[in-house]
């Protein structure tokens, strides 16, 4: 706690003597004694509040879908040998796209708006899911499955209810915390193109040399990530608070 | 007595085998009765039981259980040798495993559970989570899941063999107690020859390779019995003898 407090106070320090010198050149280095001002002001004008729920709203839906699509394909490509085989290359072959290139293709079919930024956000998180969703339950035990059967636990639903998806609820669930990250990362790519949300705003402000208030879009970011996280971890513990 | 499960010249190979573990065995299991089959390692004693279960098919021969239909019930149980407990589960949920898909009046399953727990001695344990559990904990909610279900047949693959000696002994002592009251047979696979003698109104001794059945010894000893008892250690050392062979 103490050494957590000396490191933030150092890079505070820091921070303050490369402003006061401009090490980066003039101008180009935001005052961290300013922040608390702008930050006041941002709030006041009315701008900050609609930003973060915008950005949260095609967060939601980005992360939402991701997941639940990633873990979906996942979950089916473990389990059914004929789509493992269906979609075995289509996989290859999507998979290195970087989420990024398709915002060409956001814009085009869902123009500059949340639908188009939750598209990004959501291939993105589509990949993590699958692949954590997909190893979670290859690696499920299969003495579980023997276990289900000699006690006429059978069928498909209620195989992957009583042994697959509390097998692989942790692994499924590491995965859907690295989307929730990896949601984030997208998400403030994509407004930068100028779907409204924090990236917006740090775009504008940096435009008009604003570096005070793009550092305060940045803080509310680490804020709201950090905050969203530490909701997931609590989840994370009650949904596997049967492990040791 | 009529026999509960009966097999006729039972052969078993492991899946990509390229010879069968277990050749031509033959043994019928009389209703309520406790037969214990002993052998060395891989004679096939594990797969013999997962034959039993109907877990595997055999190459040869075939498996025949003659239980009473019942849709409140199992017509076979399976104890395994590693407990086997769901770790996502807690001990009640555990035990209530097989009871989901039988035909049960409404409060049965509850009722089902807690006569289970409370036969094997676990009734204030039925909210843990099983790491917290020992491992004898651990083998007694196996037991526990298994009598659940009601079965006719109790199928137990060395259930006691990572368990220390004197948690060993309790529970020996404790399965004879909950045979007798449950009324199911049991087949007791184990490799230890001990163990087999005192639990069992018969020995099934497999040996050789590809395995057979070396010996049918019936263990004419009353019980209560005594684990001292010179009776038993004549019958062990005959086992013993069969195993060598």
């Amino acid at each position: 706690m103490l050494w957590g407090v000396a490191g933030l106070l150092t890079f505070l320090a820091l921070w303050k003597l490369s402003h006061y010198f401009a090490w980066t050149g003039a101008g180009t280095m935001p005052d961290p004694f300013l922040l608390p001002e702008t930050l006041a002001d941002e709030w006041s004008s009315g701008r900050m509040v609609p930003a973060i729920l915008s950005s949260l709203t095609h967060y939601a839906w980005g992360l939402g879908l991701g997941t639940l699509l990633g873990a979906a394909v996942g979950f089916f490509a473990a389990t059914s040998k004929w789509f493992e085989a269906f979609h075995a290359y289509l996989a290859r072959l999507l998979r290195p796209i970087p989420p990024l290139a398709w915002v060409v293709f956001a814009i085009a079919w869902f123009q500059v708006s949340h639908a188009g930024a939750a598209f990004v956000i959501a291939i993105g998180v589509f990949w993590v899911n699958y692949f954590s969703t997909y190893s979670a339950i290859r690696g499920v035990d299969p003495r579980y499955y023997e276990l289900a059967r000699a006690f006429g636990q059978h069928g498909w639903l209620n195989r992957a209810l009583t042994v697959t998806l509390p097998a692989a609820a942790p692994g499924m669930l590491a995965g859907f915390r690295a989307g929730v990250g990896q949601a984030w990362m997208a998400l403030i790519a994509a407004e930068l193109l100028g779907v409204p949300g924090m990236g917006q705003e740090m775009n504008s402000a940096a435009g008009v040399g604003a570096y005070e208030a793009v550092v305060i879009y940045m803080l509310a970011i680490s804020g709201v990530y950090a905050l969203c996280d530490l909701v997931f971890v609590r989840v994370e513990n009650w949904v596997l608070q049967w492990r040791p | 007595m009529a026999a509960v499960i009966e097999l006729d010249r039972v052969t078993l190979r492991h899946p990509n085998a390229p010879a069968p573990v277990l050749r031509g065995a033959s043994f019928a299991v009389e209703e309520g009765s406790f037969v214990s089959v002993v052998g060395g390692s891989g004679v096939g004693k594990s797969t013999l039981l997962r034959a039993a279960a109907g877990l595997m098919q055999p190459e040869g021969g075939a498996v025949h259980t003659n239980t009473p239909a019942a849709r409140d019930r199992r017509a076979t149980a399976m104890v395994f040798q590693d407990s086997r407990l769901l770790p996502w589960r807690r001990v009640s949920q555990n035990v209530a495993l097989g009871l989901k898909g039988l035909d049960l009046e409404k409060g049965e399953a509850e009722d089902r559970v807690a006569r289970a727990l409370a036969l094997t001695g676990l009734t204030e344990y039925a909210h843990r989570w099983p790491h917290q559990l020992s491992g004898g904990q651990a083998q007694r909610v196996g037991i526990a899941r298994a009598l659940a279900v009601q079965p006719a047949i109790l199928l137990m693959d060395e259930p006691f063999s990572a368990v220390d000696a004197i948690t060993r002994k309790n529970l020996q002592d404790e399965l004879v107690r909950i045979w007798q009251a449950s009324g199911a047979a049991v087949v007791f696979v184990t490799h230890d020859i001990a163990e087999a003698v005192f639990l069992g109104d018969r020995v099934v001794v497999l040996a050789g390779s590809p395995a057979g059945i070396a010996a049918d010894i019936a263990v004419d000893v009353p019980r209560p019995r005594r684990r001292d008892d010179p009776a038993l250690a004549e019958l062990a050392k005959q086992a013993a003898a069969c195993l060598d062979s």
